[in-house]
């Protein structure tokens, strides 16, 4: 496979589906389902138009020159039922309705995540969630969340939830991130795949996202030898330190069992002059392999000062 | 730090003075008051109370304020004379521009007094611009300060029972701009940002980078085929060292095209090529595709299946390693009251030229999800999930050691997991007495690891529960604890209880008080410095005064 071969068919590919954004663009006119003006629902709903008011949804009556105003009617279907017999039952309301309906209203004006746009056969779909189900229209907060904080998802998400109690976690029960940031449903059909997960990973942790002159190969997630960070953290949370999925030279012998070292004892002397206390059995693999994601330094990933700070040669590795 | 904490103050004075000429309602609260917090044991081995610092806060919280024209100000401010502060501000109008700010930073320690811990504090500043209906320009900002002394916690291992703690002293700088513009017409959507990153690194000039990204997005729902959903984009990546020659470049295409077709059937196509060059002591190419076919009939409101078959193949053109994946899903809903959903995913990978450490590798995921909801008295749901992971034995020839070429009579990576977790959760409402929301999750599961002596079972429990009894008079209180227990390589035992309570004694003012006990125990590690034993006490009491102008 030769990567410049797929490169025209991308472009084209690009070219077709921003080609098909400026010729096909649709009307760009809000419908409204009838002649209802907003005044007439406020005369019951007192108070409604005050909560749009900081939306995007801003109804047209509360605007002289809106560029983004709805009616109340854009949204709530039925309404000259309603006047006619006020029912809760007969109104159209998107945070009542389940499944594709919702969907279907809130695609009518905004291009559904790719997640959400083939309904039923995703993730949230599944679950017969829709856009209601994190997203009110009332609401005034950023993108129209219900709640932006980590709680709002792992209210769902208990398995999740108990992940965090862990040992090791990352900070979302002081709020210092939480699952948005990491997760995106906009971009959710975005695989990531040339950079995998890795890429939000090293947004944050960018000290040993590399590269480097010699990397450690599982830690990319392009690489055939491993699918990067995830392959040794586990991102929600561990009993570990540093949310590692199993703890210190256990996790290293997942993949390498190196002779010499702790399988075979042959050199045990000599790393005896390098551990702790003279104890072999207090050494660990990062003992000497201080550098696991990358080193500017040596192939082995050596901590580059070892010699220093251990206070004996290591020449048969060729440490510089 | 206190820099950024002061133009955000300042940036929020100016906006309010601004606004009192004009401003059409503005609420929010202010509270102050103190933080105990009362520890002993190894600081460094929970991190429920790592940023938790004993102290006068002071917050702004809730601070809404509404023009007459549209703008809005949103502002929450919290602890801002302690150094755990989480500051986050937002002003905009809608359809015309959406400006955010905030600012906040962790603590966390690395050793028994807490003497070894970073600080890692985060600066992030975004804008949106709409420039008409369709066209939205967007941009940002954003800083990563970390400094202090990082050091390996003391843990005990498999086969060694503490690791050596090597000190590490830590303090660089990552900072993001970001510009970008959106079109979006309501059926299509074009995105298209550049990121320009810097990394500088005090400790080590050899570390310092410079990074930047070309990301394109498209989506569209095709005209007169509004049953067709096209996505695709093209992202790159580059990302060197600035003082020595290491050059990582990554690109990606991918494209998904998504049917809705006649009586509820939908199709799904996807294709992501990706390929990735490495310039450094070793260079490297990399050759990635993933290609995914999807099928799925929904029954109406009823239910719904869903079948997929997926492709992968990693070619460094030293190692493939190909893939080839198999999900089926389902839903039922025969009730409105009433839900189930499962899912079963299967992977096989094989290392089909050159040889990885990895091997061959197979994993299968199971779940399955029962749910229970009535709006009279609230929700029970029971979730089940089960994985499997399988490494096959390496070739056993000519494996290359860290000391010369080896031959190895063994197979070297031959590991097996097995995990399970089951966890039935209640939430019990009623208007008259309160909220009950409880949990269990049991996790069980077996790993084979490289040796026979290796094998090892885990378990985990987790039972959590929080009451919520309704407002009495004035009186608004909640209980809350949490019981954890671990058996991995560890064998860990940890409880949280809490409880507060907010009590409005005059119209607009309140007293709070929560209190939080922390314990944490390792019983498999050794005493004196390597003590994993942790207990917290954490009180607050505040005051809290709403105003509204």
């Amino acid at each position: 496979m030769k990567p410049k071969r797929l490169i025209p068919a991308i472009a084209i590919y690009s070219l077709l589906v921003a080609g098909l954004a400026v010729i096909c663009s649709p009307s760009l006119v809000f419908s409204q389902a009838t002649d209802i003006d907003d005044a007439t629902c406020l005369g019951c709903h007192d108070g409604l138009d005050q909560s749009l008011r900081q939306t995007i949804h801003r109804l047209s009556s509360e605007v002289k020159n809106s560029k983004s105003a709805v009616a109340c009617v854009s949204c709530h279907t039925g309404a000259a039922t309603h006047i006619e017999e006020p029912s809760k039952e007969n109104i159209g309301n998107p945070a009542r309705m389940t499944g594709a309906d919702a969907l279907s209203l809130c695609s009518s004006c905004h291009v559904p995540h790719p997640e959400m746009s083939n309904f039923g056969a995703n993730g949230h779909s599944l679950l017969q969630m829709n856009c209601a189900s994190c997203h009110s229209v009332h609401s005034g907060k950023n993108s129209l969340l219900r709640d932006d904080q980590a709680k709002f998802c792992l209210d769902c998400h208990q398995s999740v939830a108990n992940q965090f109690l862990r040992r090791s976690a990352h900070p979302v029960r002081s709020n210092n991130v939480n699952c948005l940031s990491c997760h995106s449903m906009v971009q959710s059909a975005d695989m990531e795949m040339a950079y995998g997960m890795n890429k939000v990973c090293a947004d944050c942790h960018s000290d040993v996202a590399g590269p480097y002159l010699y990397d450690h190969e599982a830690v990319h997630g392009w690489s055939a030898e491993g699918s990067g960070c995830s392959d040794c953290h586990s991102p929600h949370g561990s009993e570990n330190d540093k949310l590692l999925r199993q703890p210190s030279n256990q996790m290293c012998r997942q993949c390498h069992t190196v002779p010499g070292h702790a399988i075979a004892p042959t050199y045990v002397s000599q790393h005896r002059a390098v551990a702790a206390d003279g104890d072999f059995s207090k050494m660990a693999c990062i003992t000497c392999h201080t550098d696991v994601h990358g080193s500017n330094n040596n192939d082995k990933l050596l901590d580059a000062d070892l010699t220093v700070r251990l206070g004996v040669g290591c020449s048969c590795h060729g440490l510089r | 730090m206190k820099r950024y904490t002061l133009i955000l103050l300042v940036a929020f004075a100016l906006i309010l003075c601004g606004m009192t000429t004009t401003a059409s309602e503005g609420s929010g609260s202010i509270k102050i008051g103190y933080t105990s917090v009362d520890e002993e044991g190894n600081l460094s081995v929970d991190q429920t109370s790592y940023n938790i610092y004993e102290g006068i806060g002071l917050s702004l919280t809730d601070w809404n304020y509404a023009f007459d024209n549209g703008v809005g100000l949103n502002a929450n401010f919290q602890n801002l004379t302690l150094n755990n502060r989480v500051l986050d501000m937002q002003l905009g109008k809608p359809g015309l521009f959406r400006f955010n700010a905030s600012n906040n930073q962790y603590r966390r320690f690395y050793n028994l007094d807490g003497s070894a811990f970073t600080r890692r504090n985060l600066t992030d500043l975004r804008f949106s611009f709409n420039a008409s209906k369709q066209f939205e320009l967007f941009g940002g900002y954003n800083m990563i300060d970390r400094h202090g002394v990082d050091e390996l916690l003391p843990q005990t291992t498999y086969d060694a029972e503490v690791i050596d703690t090597i000190a590490r002293q830590i303090d660089y700088k990552q900072t993001r701009f970001t510009g970008g513009i959106k079109y979006d017409n309501k059926k299509t959507m074009v995105r298209g940002f550049y990121r320009g990153t810097t990394f500088d690194d005090a400790t080590d000039l050899d570390n310092d980078r410079t990074g930047n990204e070309l990301n394109v997005v498209a989506s569209t729902i095709v005209p007169n085929y509004d049953w067709i959903v096209l996505s695709g984009g093209y992202i790159k990546r580059t990302s060197e060292l600035d003082n020595l020659v290491a050059k990582l470049v990554t690109h990606q295409g991918w494209g998904t095209a998504k049917f809705n077709l006649k009586n509820q059937w939908l199709a799904e196509y996807r294709l992501t090529y990706g390929w990735a060059e490495r310039t450094s002591e070793e260079d490297r190419t990399v050759d990635n595709m993933y290609q995914l076919f999807a099928l799925g009939k929904n029954f109406q409101k009823v239910g719904g299946i869903r079948a997929g078959y997926e492709m992968r193949t990693q070619d460094d053109f030293i190692q493939k390693v190909t893939s080839t994946g198999f999900l089926f899903e389902g839903w039922l809903k025969p009730t409105d009251k009433l839900s189930f959903n499962g899912m079963f995913t299967t992977r096989s990978e094989e290392n089909d030229e050159g040889r990885r450490m990895l091997g061959d590798l197979d994993v299968t995921r199971h779940s399955f999800t029962a749910a229970y909801t009535d709006p009279a008295w609230g929700r029970f749901r029971v979730k089940w999930q089960m994985r499997t992971r399988e490494n096959d034995p390496l070739f056993t020839e000519g494996l290359t050691g860290g000391i010369g070429l080896t031959t190895v009579e063994a197979s070297e990576v031959n590991t097996k997991v097995e995990y399970s977790s089951l966890t039935p959760e209640l939430t019990l409402r009623r208007a008259d007495l309160g909220t009950l929301t409880c949990s269990y999750s049991l996790l069980t599961g077996n790993l084979e690891n490289v040796q026979d002596s290796a094998n090892y079972t885990f378990r985990d429990h987790v039972i959590s529960g929080t009451v919520t009894p309704r407002a009495f008079g004035g009186l608004v209180v909640d209980f809350s604890a949490t019981y954890f227990r671990s058996k991995r390589d560890n064998d860990i035992e940890k409880f949280n209880i809490g409880f507060g309570g907010t009590y409005t004694f005059i119209k607009n003012h309140h007293l709070e008080v929560r209190y939080n006990a922390i314990n944490f125990d390792d019983y498999r590690t050794l005493g004196g410095e390597y003590t994993q034993y942790y207990t917290g006490n954490i009180m607050s009491v505040n005051l809290i005064k709403d105003l509204s102008f």
